[in-house]
């Protein structure tokens, strides 16, 4: 039999028995058979037994499965082989306490001799705390990557020559590329051809340890199609503070670009309205200024009419006297018409050299945007070299604006709808814009009165579109005139003088 | 006895023409340039109808009517207008008028409606 074995009482060293009990770690010692010898105090609360209840039992009760059941198999190997697993090393083990409760512990144990017997001495070092902190780092790491992982914006990290290292699930989607072929690429892969320049710029900001913040820019999605995103780059830096790679955040930012456009549109057909409505109010004000003259005219002329056939011997004298207050009334009507002239070519002068070809293919973006352009197939021949004109960029884009929705309005009921927009070079004098449908064209009584006020084929229209549209093309030294399209349909051409030039 | 008319229109040529117009159709005519100078003059004797252009600066036709019925005066009355308004039609009911009548007015259709005006209050012209 192993009675208990009390080394330090051999030696009688208070100081050895003082650092036994005194030691934070617990410390055990069993013999080669597995039979605990010392069980110092830390141990007693490490494993909630006390000392009588462990001294003379097997160490492998301190142990849960399956330790405890190869803890015998261990020892066996050792005695027989001499290989030792764990003499000198140590190892993250667990312990089981007297309550049946586990807790993470790591053992080291030594080898020693006494009185001829071999003997292993253990120290037990509590891993609980040390495993709960590190429990919480792998918490609060996982919750970053989640974070990272849940986030809509695309989060990206690249080392300093631009090799992806990581990738979140939104820059797949963003992309279209997955983690997998992207980690390991150059971030180049994402950018359109000619802009590859900006990298150069990108690297040469976080040499410097400066951020990019809410960059708007262009990059490129599996299969090449392009989508406007907005960056944010910002340096990493190792533990040392040195940058080695930095950190992207990309915002898919094409449905406000969307917006913004829509936005811009609507503006646009806001103006467009708005110079309708005051064009409404100056017509009316116009009527009114016109109204008086035209009331006194129409008086005096009956006045003169009713002098001529009565029988008063003044006749003759006031008839005359009558007739010449009519005529100063139409003078006055032609002085307010004059005046509303005036008015109309000051407020508008705002004459700029333009090129045509270019606020035809403005006017045809913001005029068939929102318009029933479904199935409308569009065609553009636009002249080669065409002189520049001098005119009121936004009046002509409205006449071109107003001449595209009237066609694709006319051809919503058409088997054929095809839009063709030409500009055509005049000797180098002028230039000529049309615009060609496919509807079912302009009557031929409706024809020559196309472009007088109030006149529509349009339920629900105006009819001051075109009549607008020719005073437009008329103050510019232009005539608004409407052709048949021999395809079917109706052609509406114009032209307008070349600029001066400086020759 | 001539019928007399009160005039009240603030433009010029307006006023004189439509006064040559209805003297040559025998009515005696007194003009006045504004709503105001109306009110001020035309208490010694009362006109036999009153025609008022709607649209004057101050007090508008609609307003010296209003006035005038306010005050118990009856008179008869045309007014003219030279604007498209849908609500002074509207307006105009509630002051008792005989006509709305739009500039420029044709000159038979105004002689009709004065002659109505005046029928109504029992003296022929």
């Amino acid at each position: 039999m192993h009675g208990p074995v009390a080394p330090a009482a051999q030696s009688d060293d208070t100081l050895f028995q003082t650092l036994i009990a005194t030691a934070v770690d617990g410390i055990m010692v069993i013999d080669e058979l597995g039979i605990v010898q010392v069980y110092n105090k830390a141990c007693e609360r490490l494993f909630q037994y006390r000392a009588d209840e462990v001294i003379g039992q097997n160490v492998k009760m301190l142990m849960p499965a399956p330790y405890r059941e190869q803890h015998d198999g261990y020892l066996e190997h050792y005695r027989t082989s001499g290989e030792a697993r764990i003499i000198g090393v140590g190892r993250e083990a667990r312990g089981q306490r007297k309550d049946g409760s586990e807790f993470p512990l790591y053992l080291s144990v030594g080898q020693g001799a006494l009185d001829g017997k071999r003997i292993f001495v253990g120290v037990v070092h509590d891993l609980t705390q040390l495993k709960s902190e590190a429990a919480a780092r792998e918490q609060e790491r996982n919750f970053l990557a989640s974070i990272v992982e849940s986030s809509n914006d695309a989060i990206i990290s690249k080392t300093l020559d631009g090799t992806i290292t990581s990738w979140n699930a939104a820059a797949e989607y963003i992309f279209g590329y997955t983690a997998k072929e992207m980690i390991g690429q150059p971030i180049s892969t994402l950018f359109p051809p000619d802009m590859i320049d900006e990298e150069t710029f990108i690297l040469a900001k976080l040499a410097k340890g400066e951020s990019i913040e809410h960059y708007e820019t262009v990059r490129r999605r599996k299969g090449g199609a392009h989508i406007d995103i907005s960056l944010t780059v910002s340096p990493l830096y190792d533990a040392g503070g040195k940058i080695i790679g930095a950190s992207k955040t990309a915002r898919d930012i094409t449905e406000r670009k969307t917006a913004e456009a829509r936005l811009q549109m609507l503006q646009n057909e806001l103006t467009h309205v708005a110079r309708l409505t005051e064009m409404g109010q100056f017509s009316a004000a116009l009527a009114h200024e016109l109204n008086q003259p035209l009331t006194a005219m129409l008086n005096y002329v009956n006045v003169a009419k009713r002098l001529l056939v009565s029988q008063n011997p003044d006749a003759p004298a006031k008839t005359y006297e009558t007739i010449a207050k009519a005529g100063q009334q139409a003078q006055r009507a032609g002085q307010i018409i004059r005046r509303m002239r005036d008015f109309v070519e000051k407020r508008d002068s705002k004459r700029t050299i333009e090129d045509i070809n270019k606020i035809a293919a403005d006017a045809i973006a913001l005029g068939l945007v929102g318009a029933k352009i479904a199935n409308i197939k569009m065609h553009t021949t636009f002249a080669d070299r065409a002189p520049a004109v001098l005119v009121d960029k936004v009046q002509i884009q409205q006449v071109l604006v107003n001449l595209l929705r009237n066609a694709a309005e006319a051809m919503a009921e058409s088997p054929k709808r095809e839009l063709t927009v030409t500009t055509r070079n005049i000797d180098d004098t002028a230039v000529e814009v049309a615009v060609a449908d496919t509807g079912p064209g302009i009557p031929e009584d409706l024809a020559k009165r196309l472009f007088e006020p109030f006149v529509t084929t349009k339920a629900g229209g105006m009819g001051i579109g075109l009549a607008i549209s020719q005073s437009i093309v008329e103050a510019h030294g232009g005539q608004l005139r409407m052709a048949p399209n021999k395809n079917g349909g109706a052609i509406f051409h114009f032209r307008l003088p070349a600029a001066p030039t400086m020759e | 006895m001539d019928l007399t008319i009160d005039l009240v229109d603030d433009d010029d040529a307006v006023r004189d023409s439509l006064r040559a117009l209805l003297e040559s159709y025998g009515y005696a005519v007194r003009d006045y340039a504004s709503a105001e100078s109306y009110l001020r003059c035309s208490n010694d004797r009362p006109g036999d109808c009153v025609i008022v252009d709607h649209h004057m600066p101050e007090m508008t036709g609609l307003e010296l009517l209003e006035d005038l019925r306010a005050h118990g005066d009856d008179i008869p009355a045309i007014i003219l207008t030279g604007r498209y308004d849908p609500s002074l039609e509207q307006r105009v009911a509630q002051v008792k008028v005989v006509a709305l009548l739009h500039k420029p007015v044709n000159d038979e259709h105004l002689v009709n409606c004065i002659k109505r005006a005046c029928a109504s209050t029992g003296v022929t012209p």
